[in-house]
């Protein structure tokens, strides 16, 4: 009965994960739709002939009526084919598959780091409630805008630590080059250490958590089996969210770095008006996130048993 | 809370959010932020000049007032746009609970929610190539979906609230209930949620910046300045601190506001 329920529910998420990346195409279609001018026009620049112009119209099917056009889209969509780049004629969607990896690779250590300094954190002001003060400095990034505060570590590192940032090293994916990740884990570590933080001081005062002393359970015991264990599915949707803002916020880290990663690529998208460039990049994206969204949501009832039921 | 204090919150956010950057723009302008002056170029921090001179002459005081102005202003009306948008599409959600309005809203605040927020405004921005208020338009019609499913979680809890009944026995209209009962009180979680936002908002600017986006030169907005300030820290340092102190303080202001409005909630409506 109860593995029957949780079926249905993975069922319906996976649906309405499905409706969701339809709308993202339909969205992504209406704002290419709505490219002041010709969008082919644009892309090629005044001085392109009326050939190539008429011949890009073609391939981007702007010749064509806006129903055949849009069905033609999400038939090449579900083939992962998004055309070509208008810049140098390369296929869309491997160029965006090798850049975003590089800046999702980063992204996911960068989360990783953050969640490993946020939980150090709160463990050490469980086993010292004195160190608690800490909580409130590792606060303060939350205050500032999500990027200052990577844009102004980044930019001091590149100005006194040349040696440690250099691009040199950076063709590797894996292990993606650690400053910029460190440098776009201080937002995430400090929503992380707050949110959870204030998570926990709830759970502090929760029946569950004063019966577990009254029973003297261990503070490391505590710690994992009346702490950590309750707010799980917080720490999940918390990753989740936090990496779509480290994501971006890598975009223009990656910039100040020089890193090659979807930040440089989507700069030269944009300064060519590559519309299929960027019609990708947005698909792509709203393809990853909904399935990452996707996945969390079926790790739910594993994490927290009531939503099974 | 007392009526006293929330009044003067109300003034103080009035005064943060409209008077603020109307009074920056008009102190900018008065100290002249465009006539360029190479004599004087990237002239340090003098009595004449608080805040030095950026590598065209600029005066970096009246230039960095103008882009307060200008990306507070940008922000707040973007804020607002998002709070409208938040309380009629949330409050319409939460009042027709699981029929289609509230289905398709809800849908709609789950496909904003996924599809990263920043490269959604960025793409859009690439498109329109609008202006800063034309990009904070954008911003304001993509971001208003968390405030949106807080509003509704908050109307949805307030159709079986006690005062919302005894409305409805009353024999008070549909329409009274929903403006004169509910909106008032989910208009403060929504409020602060939107208020919240606001350094994130002033930071986006400097995110478009990078991407050429946004306002365009000679337009001076924070996130340019800071960009341009941070890029000759070697040479010309003072270029940054204006900008960095300015985004800070109005990040701090936003921030404890927005501390302020969550205390105003009544803790009897509190969730």
């Amino acid at each position: 009965m109860k593995a029957k329920a949780v079926r249905n529910m993975m069922l319906r998420h996976a649906a309405y994960s499905a409706s969701l990346l339809l709308g993202a195409l339909l969205l992504a279609q209406f704002l290419f739709e709505s490219v002041p001018g010709d969008p082919a026009r644009r892309a090629l620049g005044p001085y392109a002939s009326q050939e190539s112009v008429i011949r890009l119209r073609h391939e981007m099917g702007l010749d064509r009526p806006l129903v055949e056009r849009l069905a033609a889209n999400i038939r090449s969509a579900l083939r992962f084919d998004f055309g070509h780049s208008i810049i140098d004629g390369r296929a869309v969607a491997p160029e965006i598959g090798e850049k975003f990896t590089r800046t999702f690779t980063l992204g996911f250590q960068a989360v990783t780091i953050a969640v490993a300094i946020s939980l150090l954190l709160l463990a050490v002001i469980h086993f010292q409630p004195r160190a608690a003060f800490l909580l409130q400095l590792a606060g303060a990034p939350v205050i500032l805008p999500s990027f200052l505060s990577a844009v102004l570590v980044a930019i001091g590192a590149a100005l006194w630590l040349p040696a440690m940032f250099g691009s040199s090293g950076s063709s590797r994916v894996f292990p993606a080059p650690l400053l910029p990740s460190l440098v776009a884990a201080i937002y995430p570590a400090s929503v992380l250490a707050t949110s959870l933080g204030a998570r926990w001081s709830a759970l502090r005062s929760a029946p569950h958590y004063r019966s577990a002393r009254a029973f003297g359970l261990s503070r490391i015991q505590l710690l994992f089996r009346a702490l950590l264990a309750p707010s799980a599915p917080t720490v999940l949707a918390l990753i989740v969210s936090q990496l779509s803002v480290v994501v971006f916020a890598l975009l223009v880290i990656e910039i100040i770095f020089s890193l090659p990663g979807a930040g440089t690529l989507m700069l030269a998208s944009i300064q060519a008006n590559d519309y299929p460039m960027l019609q990708g990049v947005l698909i792509i994206n709203a393809f990853v996130f909904i399935t990452l969204h996707f996945l969390s949501e079926s790790l739910y009832p594993i994490l927290d048993p009531r939503v099974a039921k | 809370m007392k009526r006293s204090h929330f009044i003067a919150l109300v003034a103080a956010s009035i005064a943060f959010l409209v008077m603020l950057p109307i009074a920056l723009c008009l102190c900018g302008h008065a100290l002249d932020p465009m006539t360029p002056n190479p004599n004087l170029a990237s002239a340090a921090p003098n009595f004449q000049q608080w805040a030095g001179r950026d590598e065209l002459g600029r005066s970096v005081l009246a230039r960095v007032s103008l882009a307060a102005g200008l990306s507070l202003g940008a922000a707040s009306f973007a804020l607002l746009l998002a709070l409208s948008l938040a309380m009629l599409l949330g409050g319409l959600a939460g009042w027709y609970h699981g029929q289609w309005p509230d289905r398709l809203i809800s849908w709609v605040i789950a496909l904003l929610h996924t599809i990263p927020f920043f490269l959604l405004v960025v793409v859009a921005a690439a498109i329109w190539r609008p202006g800063l208020f034309g990009a904070f338009l954008i911003v304001g019609l993509f971001v208003w979906a968390a405030p949106a499913r807080l509003a509704r979680a908050e109307f949805l809890r307030l159709r079986r609230a006690p005062h919302v009944t005894a409305a409805r026995a009353m024999g008070f209209p549909a329409s009274t209930i929903f403006l004169r009962q509910t909106l008032p009180v989910a208009f403060l979680p929504a409020f602060t949620a939107v208020l919240i936002l606001t350094p994130e908002l002033i930071g986006l600017d400097v995110g478009l910046g990078f991407f050429g986006l946004g306002a365009q030169p000679p337009t001076p907005t924070l996130g340019r300045l800071l960009y341009a300030g941070l890029s000759s820290l070697n040479s010309a340092p003072w270029l940054a601190v204006a900008p960095c102190a300015i985004v800070i303080a109005l990040s701090v202001t936003a921030f404890g506001l927005a501390r302020l409005w969550a205390k105003s909630i009544p803790t009897s409506t509190r969730a």
